[in-house]
């Protein structure tokens, strides 16, 4: 296991912390180790940046910390036992139903290729959040909704669908549906790898500016240093395994 | 608890678009709508086929009939009394002789019929007999008689069918015109072969009728049965059980009657029930005894007067429930009556056990349950192999909701991202299938609605324009397709379809829940 430097932050409180994590998946009964003992805090409020190639586990992390996957559990022969803590919930601890209500309510994942639903409209694919989080919603939520899509310039495309966006405007959309929750902990994947450099940065931008407003604690994943420099601290990931940056 | 578990927002919201946006589920909804108005048409039609042959029955032979057949039960007049005390449960009854006859038909042909001694008067406050006779003068035409070739209709047949229709109300008709009165026969319409059935539901005069010459060659002659005469030879029965001697009487044929279930129609014929008991020697009064080892029905001096006199018989006491109760209810009532009945007469009616233990006090289901159980039997087996025909709603159903979720994979993992539970996500497409067995239910039974009411329409219009005449009047009990829909049969047939619709989604459903996020989201 190796362990992470994490500078000035290394005294503060960590909101995220992730400790001997494991992951091996099975394929053609093969089985391949992708995450060998990752260990991560994230400080509230950090911006974390995970660096590494294209299979080298950086998505499989980010499923991990949003409760979309689980970690390897401890076992003879190999390694396990992983933990990870949010705001000093064991999410190990947490039931099929309480990891669901975690993502609800306090996970906002980004996607590289966006993953809207096709058949809802600009505005009804930021409310579903919303709506998965708390049932029915009410003209508030919706005029946060709207609101935000203004901010983000989709302000008159509120009607269409992720078929008539370009994948800058698609991007937006769902950072939007990511930040309509305000949840604590965002968690992006690769946000920018689809887009221009000057696209990327205004999702960047977008990101940054919700960070700073409600001091939210941030991992994006990405292979660009552009990306890696606009956050606190970079963490690399080679092989399964993280390397100090 | 995760809200989304209890407020189906979401799935509301994507249920509307998938519905709308996609033309599967369409085709979805148009089976289960197709499913359920095939199968709510063949049980109202075969459901209104058992149903008008039981009213039909009833209509013929009352609710209740208690019945001692052959030598009959004495007292008869005491047990009508008894029954007609409690008007809540009775609203009338009438004694009925029945006995089986040979009768020699107007064209020479032997056939063995039943025949039946009815009171004209209380008769007709059992059972709605006046209906069933035939010839009438006739007004309006039959529903499928559009060209109104019903010889009824015929103005200048107005004055001899009246005449057919107050002597079958008197039962009695001139042997030879201009002559008395004397009591009468009326057939059933299929018994002399005199009038034949057409397709659209009328009965023609039978104008090719070959007649035997004295030559030994044959005429075609047009017969009208209210013209004819039929000879019943029949044998009396005493008390206990033994013949007496073969009766014949001939009888002036008074009008024909038409019940609709042909077994009735072919085999019987009624008389004036004073007559067949004096024929019968069933009337009071009448003393008839003979040696127990004389078995000669023939022989001179047999049966022999012993001046024992014995009280009139009649075989059966056919009983109407008042308004409101059940055949069943009516059942239970004339046993225990009967009972009381048979404890005032002891040794002079069957006993109550026999009687019970032989199942002779019977609705008319229960006697003609062979009939009634094949209908039913057929009704259900059918009904059967529609469901399961149906059933295959549910596999297309699986079908289309496998192959949408499969392409929905992606947005499945999206909203597991997002928060939604497994449960929600099984939700969605539970009520995706609901939403289809409502829409196609709906639809369904509408349209058995108008398919079942517009029937006989349809059915004249198929044999019109294509020559298909399913529904034949002549080898049907009626004329016109039942055409009712029970309100109980559309809520049965419709939440059946709402049911398969629901047990197709449920495996794509389960399908979906059980989807790993991660794995939905990497699908390609």
């Amino acid at each position: 296991m190796i362990g992470v430097g994490f500078g000035d932050l290394a005294t503060t409180v960590a909101y995220l912390h992730a400790a001997n994590l494991f992951k091996t998946y099975t394929l053609h009964r093969k089985r391949v180790p992708v995450l060998r003992g990752v260990s991560l805090e994230v400080a509230k409020g950090e911006c974390v940046a995970v660096l590494g190639k294209s299979g080298s586990g950086k998505s499989t992390l980010l499923h991990l910390l949003g409760g979309l996957d689980r970690p390897d559990r401890g076992g003879a022969g190999g390694g396990g036992g992983g933990k990870i803590s949010v705001d000093g919930v064991d999410l190990a601890s947490l039931r099929f139903r309480s990891l669901d209500r975690y993502r609800a309510q306090s996970v906002g994942f980004v996607f590289q290729l966006y993953h809207l639903l096709p058949e809802l409209s600009v505005l009804e694919n930021v409310t579903i959040a919303a709506m998965v989080k708390g049932g029915s919603i009410g003209a508030s939520t919706r005029g946060r909704a709207v609101e935000m899509l203004g901010e983000f310039g989709l302000g008159d495309r509120l009607a269409h669908r992720p078929a008539e966006l370009s994948g800058g405007e698609r991007q937006r959309v769902a950072l939007a549906r990511a930040l309509i929750n305000t949840p604590p902990l965002l968690l992006a994947d690769e946000p920018t790898g689809n887009l221009d450099p000057a696209t990327g940065g205004q999702i960047l931008d977008l990101l940054d500016a919700f960070r700073n407003r409600n001091s939210a604690t941030m991992v994006i994943v990405t292979h660009s240093m552009d990306v890696a420099r606009r956050a606190d601290r970079v963490v690399r990931l080679v092989d399964g395994v993280v390397s100090t940056a | 608890m995760v809200l989304d578990d209890c407020l189906p927002v979401y799935q509301i919201l994507l249920n509307k678009k998938y519905l709308t946006g996609k033309v599967m589920p369409l085709l979805a909804a148009l089976a289960v709508a197709l499913c359920t108005t095939m199968v709510l048409v063949v049980w109202s039609v075969m459901g209104g086929f058992l149903s008008t042959l039981l009213a039909q029955g009833r209509a013929m032979m009352g609710d209740v009939a208690i019945h001692w057949p052959t030598t009959g039960f004495a007292h008869y007049d005491d047990l009508i009394s008894r029954l007609e005390e409690d008007k809540s449960m009775v609203a009338g009854a009438t004694p009925v002789i029945e006995t089986l006859a040979m009768a020699s038909l107007p064209d020479n042909r032997i056939e063995g019929v039943q025949v039946k001694g009815i009171d004209a008067a209380s008769y007709a406050r059992v059972v709605d007999f006046d209906q069933t006779l035939w010839w009438r003068p006739m007004i309006e035409a039959l529903p499928r008689d559009v060209e109104g070739r019903d010889p009824r209709l015929d103005p200048r047949s107005a004055e001899r069918l009246s005449q057919a229709l107050a002597d079958a109300r008197a039962m009695a008709r001139p042997m030879v015109p201009g002559g008395p009165a004397v009591p009468a026969a009326i057939t059933g319409i299929e018994v002399t072969g005199y009038s034949r059935r057409s397709r659209e539901g009328f009965y023609n005069i039978n104008e090719g009728l070959l007649r035997p010459q004295p030559d030994g060659g044959v005429k075609s002659v047009g017969s009208f049965a209210p013209d004819a005469t039929i000879t019943l030879r029949m044998v009396p029965f005493d008390e206990g059980g033994r013949e007496v001697s073969l009766v014949p009487g001939v009888f002036p044929i008074a009008n024909e009657f038409r019940t609709g279930v042909y077994d009735i129609d072919k085999r019987t014929v009624f008389v004036e029930f004073k007559k067949l008991q004096e024929m019968l020697k069933m009337n009071g009064g009448t003393v008839v005894t003979r040696d127990q080892a004389d078995n000669d029905l023939f022989a001179a001096g047999s049966p022999k007067a012993t001046g024992v006199v014995v009280p009139a018989r009649a075989t059966t006491v056919l009983v109407r429930a008042a308004a409101g109760v059940s055949p069943d209810a009516l059942r239970a009532h004339c046993t225990k009556v009967y009972r009381q009945f048979a404890a005032a007469h002891v040794r002079g009616v069957p006993p109550p056990e026999m009687v019970e233990s032989n199942n002779l006090i019977r609705t008319w289901e229960m006697q003609n349950a062979t009939l009634v159980g094949a209908v039913k039997k057929e009704t259900a087996m059918v009904l059967l192999l529609l469901w399961l025909i149906s059933f295959v709603a549910s596999f297309l159903i699986l079908a289309i909701f496998w192959a949408m979720i499969s392409e929905k994979t992606k947005d499945i993992g999206t909203l597991r991202a997002i928060g939604a539970s497994g449960a929600g996500v099984a939700g969605i497409w539970i009520i995706y299938g609901l939403v289809i067995g409502v829409i196609g239910s709906v639809l369904g039974v509408a349209l058995a609605c108008v398919i079942v009411v517009n029937i006989n329409p349809i059915h004249e219009w198929l044999g019109t324009a294509l020559g298909l005449y399913v529904w034949d009047p002549r080898v049907y009990y009626f004329t016109q397709i039942p055409s009712k829909v029970e309100p109980v049969r559309a809520l049965v047939v419709g939440l059946s379809g709402v049911m398969f619709s629901l047990v197709g989604a449920i495996v794509p459903a389960v399908r979906a829940a059980a989807m790993k996020p991660v794995s939905a989201l990497r699908f390609e």
